[in-house]
């Protein structure tokens, strides 16, 4: 048994050297009936984001999942082109050739906000969406001491002027744009937004007590809400609640508008002119790939559930974002109108 | 020529240009910027500009001020270098040194163009070529050599997805070949072959796992450009099918081991591996110029050990008592921590201060560039390119000042190997005694080490420095001046990198914050096995776990402890073996390495400026120590410095408010005029 293991390794290593040796002689000869199987060669992710980001982990249990028997049997690579908030990468993922081979993953609403804002030379609304693996909201958060027990109380306190200050991400992210419509839409009154680099800074700030209230990414709370360290007040961007959070409401059930577009929709995408035939085989191995042990110890890891949304989904998600960058005017908001 | 009242040369004249454009573009560009992010860049350009002035006039000031002003350089990077050169003839510069950059930058556009297999080969050819006579018979080292490189190149190519081989014009990549019989299934085949494998050495337990991962981040952390954080990361998707404490420890000891590995190249080459390992060259690289390199790698690994042991005590005995002190440190104290580490690094540098605080705010004004931290968020300086979007990173231009700038000076100089003494000298035995005989250092070290690394943000660069810039503060009676081998810099150091690790790991269990970018990866590694941070990590079973994290960061101690000492003599050698063999191979990976961190050429050419510019700053008597220092805590410093405004309602009187901010203020006051008072005390000297 170990034996035929240990030959496994063995092969492994032949193989990659003949790999490496391979790519030392010139080329580029078309594989052989190529055009009848699909997929046949190994397909690339491109990943917008760097190595140990949250996309870059899923990504990578994505790959190992795809690659599998029982999926795509062909490698799966991670590619990382971080920069330029997300649209570095996005945009070479835009260009690259579609024919299967090199997929890009985004996530709505926030690389579409960025691109909205920032407009780079390429149209994400053309991008073929393939599939949405992960739907992540956001979550309200006060530090215990505030006064505030729940999701009402803190409306009052911010229309009242008992409370001012809400922070969150920088201005254009989408903790900023759910602040910003709780304001247009529901009327809730804070007066100053103080930003902080990423999710940890804004709960490290919330529990010293240097600002009170926050809006977070609702799965990065989830130890220091379940440690009382924070109070955890409504869910942003659904309408479900979470197992996670089973006590915690939604906007919409008291009576606010959900935000259905602030929720962070973990998505899939195929550059346009993909072929019908080509987009089904990948539509259905990502969305099968949501069960392989590898994506469900991430899912598990961060109390999430698969999404299994389909390129439909994927594709209204950008659509969504983009309506309401304009909705609000989200270039003036940001200072680029 | 003669301008101002003395002699300029050429390149001095373009360098004191290229600053005051640098720092007057960015004051003319704060313009059409909102108040917010206009702000920083005008602090930082105004008074650049004055001390740029300052440079410049120096010839048509009083000769007893212009004494007054210049100083010693401790920071020289060659032994050559440091000599009082203010009013010393500079020499030209020598043309190995522009050959070394033009090598860098063709290669740069080779392998845009054909590949980095190509550009390699040609390079290597190049290289053999013009070194030729060093080489004498160009046979079995031009192989070497190049196998060395192409084999390199072949890691990261597998390691990060094909990028390697395919160039703009021309293309080595043979995937389709193999479609035939299809491509093997590499990743689910590795999963596969790693879970046996893993399955097999479990059995082994956990001191298996610790011993490899140690192994492995030692090598990681050794390849400039890899450090901890893109390790663990690499490393994090295969303990998936592991058990919680296993793929832990793995992880840890990954990043215990790669915190060392940096050290390897910081001695020998000058090239630090990450950004905690910079503050390692400052009197590493000396030691091995002095044919110490064996006691100086003696030092750094017993120094990493032992503070890395002293920070697990403080870790195991400590962590629970730490939580009210890391609260107290919110967005003001981050800007004043901030604020002191540049006051602090630039009066370590001594002598001509106006050059250190001109090389600090090079370093600021750098990290300006990019989009703006305030509310506005304003794009600076970025002329519209989505490459400098996120603004100039930090490693290309780490490994420009050092490694680069070493290679062109180490390339001009005579000798034929890194070493100027033959033989080497140092043993072990002096190297464990050197290390302990500095107790009170290394202990110090390790404290100070430990509790900046608990700060969230900081990190392993700045427990660094801030532990160098202590040592210099007391060592100032010691034989061996800092900055040209005084083994007391490298202990201070090595030991503060190793502490750093503990501390933050505290804010991770508890809070879920990570300190940094490997902290952040060890978090990630938590959530997959099903561990929360928080206090149930210090509560009951979760409270043995946390211990069992910090004894396998003591057991992975013991295991860079023996293979630090086992393999100083290999490693040692390599300053007295052929230069013209290290220098092609370091300049390569480097190369190679910062591409592989965003894919972007734009580093590589980051890379290649910033090393000329760290070669011009030091023949010119510029520390390059303040500008790294810089480009580390420009961010912190802007961001918190807004942010204090935004929650003190526009005014800065906050800082006045917090007892710890307070603290921090009066430190900063303290180094900044404890030598004025010196000076003044003993005005004849």
């Amino acid at each position: 048994m170990i034996s035929t293991k240990l030959n496994t390794l063995n092969s492994l290593n032949r193989r990659h050297f003949l790999l490496g040796a391979g790519a030392l002689t010139l080329g580029g000869i078309p594989p052989l009936g190529a055009a009848e199987k699909f997929p046949a060669n190994p397909i690339d992710i491109v990943v917008p984001f760097g190595v140990g980001g949250g996309t870059d982990i899923w990504m990578r249990a994505m790959g190992i999942a795809l690659s599998g028997k029982k999926s795509l049997r062909v490698p799966v690579n991670v590619r990382n082109v971080p920069g330029a908030g997300s649209l570095r990468g996005t945009g070479e993922g835009f260009k690259a050739k579609p024919d299967g081979y090199t997929l890009t993953a985004f996530n709505p609403p926030s690389t579409p906000w960025a691109w909205y804002v920032n407009t780079p030379p390429f149209d994400i609304t053309k991008f073929q969406g393939l599939s949405v693996y992960v739907r992540e909201p956001g979550l309200i958060v006060a530090h215990p001491g505030a006064g505030i027990d729940s999701f009402e109380q803190m409306i009052s306190a911010y229309n009242d002027g008992s409370k001012k200050i809400i922070a969150s991400q920088q201005k254009g992210t989408i903790w900023h744009i759910a602040a910003t419509l709780m304001k247009k839409r529901s009327g809730i009154n804070w007066s100053q937004y103080i930003s902080y680099k990423g999710t940890g800074d804004i709960i490290a700030a919330i529990l010293r007590r240097e600002v009170e209230i926050g809006i977070v990414t609702a799965s990065s709370a989830q130890s220091a809400v379940q440690d009382g360290k924070l109070k955890a007040l409504a869910l942003v961007g659904t309408t479900k609640r979470l197992e996670a959070y089973a006590d915690v409401p939604t906007m919409n059930e008291v009576g606010k508008d959900p935000l259905e577009v602030c929720m962070l929709r973990r998505s899939i995408y195929a550059p346009a002119g993909l072929d019908e035939a080509r987009r089904a085989v990948l539509e259905k191995a990502l969305i099968a790939a949501q069960d392989n042990t590898f994506m469900q110890a991430q899912y598990n890891a961060l109390s999430l559930q698969p999404a299994y949304g389909n390129g439909a989904e994927a594709d209204k998600a950008i659509a969504d974002s983009i309506a309401v960058a304009e909705e609000i005017n989200l270039a003036a908001i940001v200072g680029k109108g | 020529m003669k301008i101002a009242g003395r002699d300029f040369t050429r390149e001095e004249l373009c360098f004191c240009l290229g600053l005051a454009v640098f720092f007057g573009g960015l004051l003319i560009g704060a313009r059409s910027f909102h108040a917010d992010s206009a702000l920083f860049p005008i602090m930082l350009s105004v008074p650049a500009l004055i001390l740029i002035a300052l440079y410049f006039f120096q010839g048509l000031l009083p000769q007893g001020l212009r004494r007054a002003i210049a100083g010693r350089d401790r920071f020289a990077i060659s032994r050559k270098n440091d000599a009082e050169k203010n009013d010393a003839v500079i020499e030209p510069t020598p043309p190995g040194v522009w050959f070394i950059f033009a090598f860098t930058a063709g290669v740069t556009l080779l392998a845009w163009a054909f590949g980095f297999y190509v550009a390699a080969l040609l390079a290597i050819a190049v290289y053999l070529f013009k070194s030729r006579a060093a080489f004498g018979a160009i046979g079995l080292p031009a192989v070497f050599l190049a196998l060395i490189i192409l084999g390199m190149i072949f890691l990261f190519d597998r390691a990060f997805g094909h990028y390697y081989a395919s160039g703009a014009l021309f293309s080595t990549r043979l995937g389709p070949l193999f479609d035939g019989a299809p491509m093997p299934q590499a990743l689910s085949d590795l999963g596969t072959a790693l879970v046996t494998a893993l399955g097999m050495v479990t059995t082994l337990d956990s001191i298996g796992w610790i011993i490899l991962g140690t192994v492995i981040g030692i090598v990681v952390g050794a390849i400039p450009g890899i450090g901890p954080a893109l390790g663990t990361a690499l490393a994090l998707p295969f303990t998936v099918y592991m058990d919680p404490l296993p793929a832990l420890l793995l992880i840890i000891a990954l990043y215990d081991g790669a915190m060392y590995g940096g050290s390897i190249p910081s001695i020998l080459m000058n090239t630090p591996g990450d950004g905690s390992a910079a503050a390692t060259t400052l009197d590493g690289y000396p030691m091995a110029k002095d044919g110490k390199a064996i006691t100086a790698l003696t030092v750094s690994s017993t120094a990493s050990a032992l503070g890395g042991l002293i920070g697990d005590m403080i870790a195991i005995f400590g962590s629970i008592f730490m939580l009210p002190f890391l609260l107290l440190f919110g967005t003001p104290e981050y800007f004043l921590l901030g604020l002191f580490g540049i006051v602090l690094v630039s009066l370590v540098s001594k002598g001509a201060f106006y050059k250190a605080l001109l090389s600090g705010l090079l370093g600021l004004g750098v990290t300006v560039i990019g989009i703006a931290p305030g509310g506005s968020a304003d794009l600076r300086y970025t002329f519209n390119s989505l490459e400098l979007y996120d603004g100039i990173s930090f490693l290309p231009i780490l490994l420009g000042l050092f490694g680069v700038a070493t290679m062109a000076s180490l390339h001009a100089e005579k000798s034929k190997q890194i070493s100027v003494v033959e033989n080497l000298g140092g043993s072990r035995r002096e190297g464990i005694l050197m290390t302990l005989r500095q107790w009170p250092t290394l202990i110090k070290s390790s404290v100070l080490g430990f509790i900046i690394g608990a700060i969230p943000g900081t990190g392993g660069t700045v427990a660094t420095f801030v532990s160098y810039g202590e040592a210099v503060r007391t060592g100032k009676k010691d034989k061996i001046p800092f900055g040209h081998g005084n083994p007391r810099g490298l202990i201070a150091t090595e030991s503060a990198n190793n502490a750093s690790i503990d501390g933050a790991l505290i804010p991770t269990l508890i809070f879920g914050i990570p300190g940094s970018a490997t902290t952040a990866i060890v978090l990630a590694a938590m959530l997959l096995h099903g561990l929360r941070p928080g206090t149930a990590m210090f509560e009951g079973e979760g409270y043995a776990l946390t211990i069992a994290l910090f004894l396998g960061l003591l057991y992975s101690e013991i295991v860079i402890t023996i293979i630090g000492l086992a393999s100083v003599r290999v490693l040692g050698s390599l300053t007295t073996i052929n230069k013209h063999m290290i220098i092609p191979i370091v300049l390569l990976l480097s190369f190679v390495g910062i591409f592989s961190i965003h894919f972007n050429w734009f580093d590589v050419w980051v890379m290649i400026g910033a090393g000329l510019i760290g070669y011009l700053m030091t023949k010119f008597g510029f520390p390059v120590i303040p500008a790294v220092i810089g480009v580390v805590l420009g961010g912190i410093i802007e961001e918190n410095l807004l942010r204090t405004l935004e929650l003190g309602g526009g005014s800065l009187g906050i800082l006045g408010e917090r007892p710890l901010s307070i603290i921090l203020l009066l430190m900063t006051l303290a180094v900044l005029v404890a030598p004025i008072m010196k000076a003044a005390r003993r005005p004849t000297k």
